[in-house]
């Protein structure tokens, strides 16, 4: 008799709980928005058009080391002879030297190849800006045939034939060799290349007497004649498009158009593009000719001149000139050798 | 149900609570927020990127990291949330809506960065460049230059700040005049750059502008929000679902949890009334068993008063048709007689009385039973006339008091009281009553006499009664007796019906139609004292009927009778058993009319003692003739007792009886033969005859002489003579044989006969007397189970043979 009233109480019980627990009804939850704020807190650079570089983030030294092995790699080209690097030197600024590279066999490339320094901060890789990544980026010199001449299959083929890189992946990577991680450890590993620390970044920052009178008065310069109105940012440009040519015509002044002069055009197809390409960081500029995309300018004082005749429309007297490549050399930090 | 369907339906069962519980789990919760969460801060993202671009625009911010890197977090964000978005239709294209609107805004923005930093250059530069010719123009007369260049200035400085094509087509006059003014050729490469500023400047800052408000315009904050929307709306779909799963799942549950709690509740229910019933089953049981036990009880008791009843009903029945067929064989015996012309008038006169007395007898027996029928069948009525009780005793008393006086009784009748001259009541039930209660008196009582005592009670009274005692100093009644007195079919002793007559059904009828009158008779007696019967009735209403003190009397009488005579049982002695007078006198004239010689028993008793008197003295009676029925000791009694005592003559059985088994009780009970009554004249003489030639065969002596010729039986082996020494000595041990066999049926030893038969016919047919044989076998068959008078039979014929047998042709 009170057995039977035992489990009809308790079955009630359980009854009751357990349509309060399937009763208990999601909500159309709103989390409280996180308000964006615009970050004017503290800015060093204040009202300038260049700003200091922000160290890398933290990475992971052993995808750093794995990268870099694989940046310096060779095999990974089609012959066995070219490597990131053989472009990319990494003892000479991230580039070749070159007006135009050298590939597999001999080959030369169309343009001028961009450093590998800091190339990380750029939201756009390629003269032409046609990917927007670093991971993205690798595969156009990788295939390329001009230049490493080879395939996602057949890198990771070599990479997995070798078992040092086998036992590498595998310490870093639970899925081993793969073309994801090795497009993700060249890319952390370039994420580390930076030149922090430069005297300029060092003024910028309060410093004043990190660069000389004639340094501050290349950097007058540099603004006064507009060309901070391109190169401007942490990366002193980088970070947009603009036409090459713009108070005068450059290709006509060079001597005839070819392809890869038709820069963004190549990729977006609008006539508005035609000539357009991605503003070159000045960090390592004192370092890096020769210049623009074609390799054209072998020096950084052509350069300034020819900027400022096609691009700002004026004149630099020699003076400003030499000035303004005093200020150049004091953007690149100790990162890059 | 079918198997596989229930296993389907179990299937779809389980199927469906996987769904419910899957569902319930909520488990797109999560992506979800974080969604909803990604496009808030694409929401939020987008307007910080409105806000820098404009900040870039005015010149706050001279850098496009800014700018660029909000971009590119938007375009990862949307690359996310692309990612972890819900699989919705709506929210797909709101996904797709906002990154298009995206796309459009960052090819803006790209646009943007490029043609602004352009005109940042021009604007910035243009003033400078115009003051510096300025400069390098001062104090010259050079007017028509100067003039020119402070209007561009101006108005350039005004365009840039508020692009409009009235403004343009002002700058464009100023740059047209100064183009016309004489320039100095020093001066001629810093005017053409001012001019080509210039020229940018009015070019550019409509489409700097035109691609700011193209940029703003792109609606990219409504497609968040729609994105926003749609997500939210799909949430609720989601927790619209994952509710009803829930819901359902709970139901499920509930339902589930309240079956068991109504399917244990049922079954408490059922075990409570389980309990109960088996209790009642119990208590049921136990009634049952005790009116199974009552009704058995009850049963038996009506079994044994229906047993006695039939037994009752039987006896009845037998004695009934005794009562009637003595009665009528008298009648028919007497009315034989009167057929014979040899006859006087006296001797005529007797026997019509005796006709007359037996028919009336006769016809107050079958009054009486039809009267108790129609009493039992409720059919009987009493009238309600007026009658005079004085005239209906003395009618009464005046039949009786002859036989009173046959009897050497008085007879007296007294009003003990005055009585009525008239009373309302049924005079012919009365007078039956009377007569019946007046005959038993005289009947009964042997010495002394019957009075008749008369009262009237209760005159006054609304119910006045007159009874009427009959008292007699007769033979009195045992308490037994008198309990049995008026039960219907019930007779204490058959023996004292036989001995004093009538139906037995007298005092059931009288009793019966006396409470019928509103009354009853009583009985008091003493045995061998007397007995008092009271007849109470009621009288109706007495007023004003005259009440008389005395009596009259009257009286009719009787003539006697006698006996004669035919002849043909010449010599033959008869001892005939036979209670009733009448048949005494019947049957001993009918034989002594063959020239029997009649001795007459009035009991069993008698008989025996007769029988065996006579045997002993050398004078036995050829043949017996017994009533069955008798006083003292019954036929049956009788004959059973002479058989005992070795007695071997002849007993025919007379019997009214008409029952089936009558016959085979009589010859059970060792009589030779039977006769039913009323006796048929010639059937008495042939029975008679027959039983005592039986006998005479059975017991002769070997005759002295041998028999005739013919009548001898020759061996088949007579001509053998080899064999005829062994014939000649079986043929002379044959009379030691055939002498065992008549004692042995003298005896009515079966055993002995059947042994004694088996030999002879074992044994005649080898020594040629086939006739033995089979005479033999015949006895052997019937020995065991056949009728004695049958064994009897076949026995002397094969004595008889064996008589005849002879060894050899004489």
């Amino acid at each position: 008799m009170s057995l039977y009233q035992l489990a009809l109480v308790a079955t009630l019980a359980l009854t009751a709980a357990g349509g309060a627990w399937f009763l208990i009804l999601p909500e159309a939850e709103q989390p409280p928005v996180d308000s964006v704020t615009t970050t004017a807190a503290e800015d060093p650079a204040r009202g300038e058009p260049l700003r200091p570089l922000e160290p890398p983030g933290p990475l992971d030294p052993a995808k750093v080391a794995l990268g870099k092995r694989l940046f310096l790699d060779p095999r990974l080209s089609g012959d066995g002879t070219v490597s990131c690097a053989s472009c990319h030197d990494l003892q000479r600024a991230g580039v070749d030297g070159l007006a135009r590279s050298r590939g597999i066999g001999g080959a030369t490339g169309a343009l001028n190849t961009p450093t590998v320094y800091d190339a990380w901060r750029n939201p756009v890789q390629f003269w032409d800006g046609r990917v927007d990544s670093l991971e993205a980026q690798i595969e156009g010199p990788l295939t390329s045939p001009t230049e490493m001449g080879s395939s996602f299959a057949a890198a990771i083929a070599t990479l997995q034939a070798d078992p040092s890189y086998a036992r590498a992946f595998a310490a870093s990577y639970p899925q081993g060799v793969t073309r994801a991680a090795f497009v993700d450890a060249v890319a952390v590993f370039e994420r580390s290349l930076s030149t922090t620390g430069s005297r300029f970044d060092s003024f910028l920052r309060g410093d004043t007497g990190a660069l000389t009178a004639d340094e501050q008065a290349g950097y007058r310069a540099f603004k006064t004649y507009g060309c901070a109105s391109c190169h401007q940012g942490a990366n002193v440009g980088g970070n947009m498009f603009e036409t090459l040519g713009v108070f005068r015509d450059y290709f006509v002044d060079r001597g005839g158009e070819r392809p890869e002069d038709l820069g963004r055009y190549n990729v977006t197809g609008l006539a508005e593009d035609r000539h357009r390409f991605r503003v070159p960081s000045l960090r390592l500029a004192a370092r890096t000719g020769p210049y623009f995309h074609d390799g054209s300018v072998a020096t950084l004082e052509a350069a300034v001149q020819v900027m400022a005749r096609y691009q700002l429309g004026r004149e630099i007297g020699p003076r400003e000139e030499q000035l303004i490549v005093q200020f150049l050399k004091t953007l690149a930090g100790p990162g890059a050798p | 149900v079918r198997p596989a369907s229930r296993v389907a339906a179990g299937a779809a069962l389980l199927a469906v609570l996987g769904l419910l519980v899957v569902q319930s789990r909520d488990a797109a919760r999560a992506s979800f927020l974080q969604v909803a969460e990604g496009t808030r801060l694409e929401s939020a993202l987008d307007a910080r990127l409105n806000e820098d671009v404009l900040r870039s625009r005015q010149g706050l911010r001279r850098d496009y990291d800014a700018l660029v890197g909000t971009a590119g977090h938007l375009r990862r964000l949307a690359h996310d949330v692309r990612r972890d978005a819900p699989a919705d239709p709506a929210v797909s294209s709101a996904l797709d809506a906002a990154d298009e609107a995206r796309s459009r805004k960052e090819a803006l923005l790209d646009r943007f960065q490029s043609v602004s930093s352009v005109l940042t250059n021009s604007v910035s530069y243009l003033p400078v460049a115009i003051d510096a010719v300025l400069a390098a123009t001062a104090g010259e007369p050079s007017a028509a230059l100067r003039g020119p260049l402070v209007d561009l200035r101006h108005d350039a400085l005004r365009y840039m700040l508020k692009p409009g094509p009235d403004l343009a087509a002002v700058v464009a006059d100023d740059l047209a005049a100064l183009e016309r003014a004489p320039a100095p050729p020093h001066l001629e490469k810093d005017l053409a750059a001012v001019g080509a500023h210039a020229r940018i400047v009015l070019r550019f800052a409509p489409v700097v502008d035109a691609t700011l408000e193209e940029l703003l315009a792109v609606p990219t904050a409504a497609r968040y929000h729609a994105l926003q929307d749609a997500l939210r709306a799909a949430r609720e779909r989601q927790v619209r679902t994952v509710s009803l799963s829930r819901l359902l799942l709970g139901a499920l549950v509930t339902a589930f949890a309240l079956s068991v709690a109504l399917l244990m509740a049922r079954l408490r229910r059922r075990a409570l009334r389980l309990d109960r019933e088996r209790g009642d089953v119990a208590r049921l049981n136990e009634e049952l068993e005790g009116r199974v036990l009552l009704r058995t009880q009850d049963l038996a008791r009506a079994n044994e008063a229906l047993a006695a009843a039939s037994r009752s009903k039987s006896e009845f029945l037998a004695n009934m048709s005794h009562e009637i067929r003595t009665p009528m064989a008298a009648v028919l015996g007497y009315a034989d007689l009167l057929l014979d012309h040899g006859l006087g008038a006296t001797e005529r006169l007797g026997y019509v009385q005796t006709i007359r007395r037996n028919g009336e007898h006769l016809l107050t027996l079958l009054n009486d039973i039809l009267d108790l029928s129609k009493i039992e069948a409720g059919k009987a009525t009493v009238e309600s006339i007026p009658c005079s009780p004085a005239r209906i005793v003395v009618d009464v008393a005046s039949l009786m008091r002859v036989r009173a006086v046959e009897k050497k009784l008085w007879f007296e009748i007294d009003y003990l009281t005055p009585v009525p001259e008239t009373i309302c009541g049924d005079p012919t039930r009365l007078r039956q009553i009377l007569t019946n209660l007046l005959g038993n008196a005289v009947k009964f009582t042997d010495m002394g006499g019957v009075r008749v005592l008369v009262r009237c009670d209760g005159r006054d009274s609304p119910r006045p009664r007159i009874s009427f005692c009959v008292a007699d100093t007769g033979i009195g009644l045992t308490a037994e007796q008198i309990e049995g007195l008026f039960q219907p079919f019930t007779q204490a002793d058959s023996s004292t019906t036989r001995r004093f007559g009538g139906t037995g059904l007298g005092l059931t009828i009288c009793q019966r139609f006396a409470r019928m009158l509103g009354g009853d008779i009583t009985v008091e007696s003493t045995p061998g004292q007397g007995s008092a019967f009271t007849l109470t009735v009621e009288t109706g209403p007495l007023d004003g009927v005259p009440m008389y003190a005395d009596l009259e009397e009257a009286g009719p009488s009787e003539p006697p009778e006698r006996a004669p005579t035919p002849a043909e049982l010449t010599g033959l002695r008869v001892l005939l058993a036979e209670d009733g007078a009448d048949n005494q006198r019947l049957l001993s004239m009918f034989l002594r009319q063959t020239g029997a010689l009649v001795t007459v028993a009035d009991n069993g008793r008698m008989a025996v003692d007769g029988a065996l008197s006579a045997l002993a003295a050398g004078e036995p009676f050829d043949v017996i003739l017994m009533d069955m029925q008798m006083p003292v000791l019954d036929g049956y009694g009788a004959t059973a007792s002479l058989r005992a005592r070795a007695y071997e003559r002849p007993i025919v059985a007379l019997t009214a009886h008409a029952m089936a088994d009558d016959r085979a009780r009589c010859l059970a009970a060792g009589c030779d033969d039977y006769l039913t009554k009323p006796v048929d004249k010639a059937s008495l003489y042939a029975t008679v005859r027959r039983a005592a030639a039986g006998w005479r065969d059975r017991h002769a002596q070997p005759p002295a002489l041998p028999p005739p010729l013919a009548a001898l039986l020759v061996s088949e082996l007579a001509d053998d003579p080899e064999m005829q020494a062994l014939v000649d000595d079986y043929v002379a041990a044959l009379p030691d044989r055939t002498e065992a066999l008549g004692s042995a049926v003298a005896s009515a030893d079966r055993e002995a006969i059947g042994c004694l038969a088996h030999q002879l016919k074992g044994s005649a047919g080898s020594y040629g007397f086939m006739s033995i044989t089979d005479a033999a076998a015949e006895l052997e068959r019937v020995a065991h189970a056949g009728e004695i008078a049958e064994i009897r039979r076949r026995a002397g014929e094969l004595t008889s043979l064996c008589a005849r047998a002879r060894g050899r042709a004489p």
